[in-house]
C-alpha cells in the first residue's frame, strides 16, 4: 500500500551540487557549464577548516614547481545520487607534480575557481608532509555513497 | 634503469640514475589516511634529494541535509 514519507528529496541534494536552487541572493552565472575547481595546499600553521569561506594565498605553501592557487581539479563526472546520498568526486587524483615544498603542509583546500569570490568547498587534512623534487598525490576515493569526496547525505 | 628527478640545492632539478641512490620507502597506515613516501639520498649523505608522497584519505567531509519535522 502506498504511503507518504517525510524526507529531504534525494534529487534536491544533487541539485544543490549543481547550483539549481537559491534560497538567498545568488549570482548571475555566465553560462551553464560546470565551474572550475582548484586544489591548493596550506602550511601546518594555517587555520583552515569549516569556517574557511574562500581561497586566500595566506598560509599557502610556496616552492619550486608550485603555483599559487594550486592545481585544477579534473571534473569529468557530474554530481549524482548514490542511494539517497548526493555525491561528487574528482575524476582523477590530485597530483602536484615535481615540486619542492620544504615547509611542512597538512591541508588541501578545494575551492571554486570560477566564482569571483573563490568560494571554498572543503578542507582536507592529513599528516604533515614535505616534498623534495617529487610529486604529492592525493588519490581520490570511489565515487559512491560512503566513499565519495563530497557527500550530502 | 630508471632516472630519478632530484635536487641538491633545493631549487635546481637534475636527473640521477636510481641505482646510484639510496632509496627508502615509508608506508604509514592510520585511521585518517594511507601514505606512501619514497625518499632518495646519496650514499654517504643523509640529506634527502627526492621525496614523493602518495596519499589516500579515509575520512572525508560529509554534509547532512535533513527536513525539519512538522
Amino acid at each position: 500500500m502506498a504511503a507518504n514519507a517525510q524526507a529531504m528529496c534525494t534529487s534536491f541534494k544533487k541539485d544543490i551540487l549543481n547550483g539549481l536552487h537559491a534560497f538567498g541572493t545568488t549570482v548571475i552565472r555566465a553560462g551553464t557549464t560546470a565551474d572550475s575547481f582548484y586544489a591548493a595546499l596550506f602550511l601546518v600553521n594555517s587555520s583552515l577548516g569549516a569556517a574557511t569561506t574562500a581561497y586566500s594565498s595566506s598560509g599557502e605553501v610556496s616552492g619550486s614547481g608550485y603555483t599559487a592557487g594550486g592545481i585544477a581539479v579534473t571534473n569529468a563526472t557530474a554530481p549524482s545520487n548514490s542511494s539517497t546520498v548526493a555525491i561528487w568526486t574528482p575524476s582523477a587524483s590530485l597530483n602536484f607534480g615535481t615540486v619542492t615544498l620544504s615547509s611542512a603542509f597538512d591541508t588541501c583546500l578545494l575551492y571554486n575557481n570560477t566564482a569571483s569570490g573563490k568560494n571554498s568547498v572543503a578542507t582536507l587534512t592529513f599528516g604533515s608532509q614535505t616534498v623534495t623534487a617529487g610529486n604529492f598525490t592525493l588519490t581520490m576515493p570511489a565515487n559512491t555513497a560512503g566513499n565519495a569526496l563530497i557527500q550530502i547525505s | 634503469m630508471s632516472q630519478i628527478t632530484i635536487t641538491r640545492d633545493g631549487v635546481n632539478l637534475e636527473k640521477a640514475e636510481e641505482s646510484t641512490l639510496r632509496k627508502r620507502i615509508i608506508i604509514d597506515d592510520d585511521d585518517n589516511e594511507l601514505t606512501t613516501v619514497v625518499e632518495y639520498r646519496d650514499y654517504g649523505n643523509d640529506r634527502i634529494i627526492h621525496r614523493s608522497v602518495h596519499m589516500s584519505l579515509k575520512k572525508l567531509p560529509t554534509a547532512e541535509a535533513s527536513a525539519a519535522e512538522l
